[in-house]
């Protein structure tokens, strides 16, 4: 069985993206790491860029929100149960 | 109640309709006087800060703003006056506030938050609120309030979106924890609608308030996010962080 999360983009990724949210299917075990690193590879880019660092990695910057609470910008997260609302935002300072 | 806590007359006219919200009254108006509100920036969000709390009757606001009035300030930065461009903002900025009230006292530091100032300014406030455009500003901000245990208020903007983190420091999460490190993609420009700015700054205003006096259910802990193109609002729970480099553990191994 597989997985159906609902992604929204905040910040800068909103508009890399050009979209402020998707569904993703994803098989069962997917941590918050996992489905970052996949969106990142499938829309690439300068979305991409905002998600993981030179070497692919998480950037510890990003804020992942997992059902309305902040959790660790890390590999190794709890995976992501059906239906999930994922929150995936950039750091902003406008002042 | 101290005797300065005692309202005079004009206080009364003055601040009549806000001492009517329930769980306010006098003794949070007097909370509110004995109150030093630190300001960095009065742009777009740092000005509404600044005017709704000189509006709710705070003592006095530490105001730092660096640099002179540029015409492209002014579709966001409301203590702004036309006649001041290519004069230091803290003119403006002072005018502004005086004219609209002359009860408070008003300090205007012409220089933005930076390593050598820091400690003073935050020292000598009882609430912090920061709106300054680059994260070196509010990183230097949330570790003096840190290590000062100072509350303070992070309000930030971006195209239609805005956020308001407030922060317990010991208690709650701090920006360190959230963004452990630089945010290399955050650049000095960025898309801004003034009436966003200034939702951003009130929301901020509003936990501010909240901290100084009890009023209503503080959102420390979590950030209040909202998206004004679709009007959506989210708080986010948010997570403190044993190893931060300013609030935790890492604080000890880096200094
Ligand atoms: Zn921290």
């Amino acid at each position: 069985m597989s997985l159906r999360i609902r992604v929204s983009f905040t910040g800068q990724l909103a508009r890399a993206a050009g979209v402020k949210e998707q569904t993703w299917e994803a098989p069962e075990g997917t941590t918050p790491a996992d489905l970052v690193v996949a969106l990142a590879r499938e829309r690439g880019g300068e979305f991409a860029a905002l998600l993981l660092n030179a070497e692919g990695q998480p950037r510890p910057t990003t804020l992942w929100v997992v059902n309305g609470e902040q959790v660790a910008s890390e590999p190794g997260g709890r995976p992501l149960e059906d239906k999930a609302e994922v929150v995936l935002m950039t750091p902003i300072a406008g002042g | 109640m101290n005797p300065e806590d005692h309202l005079s007359g004009e206080d009364r006219a003055i601040y009549a309709w806000q001492m009517d919200l329930p769980g306010f009254g006098e003794s949070a108006q007097a909370m509110l006087r004995r109150s030093t509100a630190l300001v960095s920036r009065c742009g777009g969000v740092g000005g509404h800060i600044a005017f709704s709390l000189a509006a709710a009757g705070i003592g006095k606001l530490v105001l730092a703003h660096a640099g002179d009035l540029r015409p492209d300030d002014l579709n966001r930065q409301i203590l702004m006056r036309h006649e001041g461009i290519g004069r230091p903002r803290t003119e403006s900025i002072v005018a502004t506030l005086r004219a609209f009230n002359p009860g408070i006292e008003v300090e205007a530091v012409p220089e933005n938050v930076g390593a050598e100032n820091v400690s003073r300014l935050v020292d000598a406030a009882d609430m912090v609120f920061s709106a300054a455009p680059l994260f070196e500003e509010r990183f230097h901000l949330n570790r003096a309030c840190v290590e000062l245990g100072k509350p303070f208020v992070d309000c930030a903007m971006y195209g239609m979106e805005g956020q308001v983190i407030p922060v317990l420091p010991g208690k709650t999460a701090c920006l360190a924890c959230l963004y452990p490190e630089m945010p290399p993609h955050w650049r000095r420009r960025f898309p801004v609608l003034g009436a966003v700015a200034a939702l951003a700054g009130n929301v901020g205003a509003i936990e501010g308030i909240k901290l100084l006096t009890g009023l209503g259910t503080s959102m420390a802990g979590r950030m209040i996010f909202f998206d004004a193109a679709e009007m959506r609002w989210r708080t986010i729970g948010l997570e403190r962080k044993t190893l931060c480099r300013v609030c935790g553990s890492g604080a000890e191994a880096e200094s």
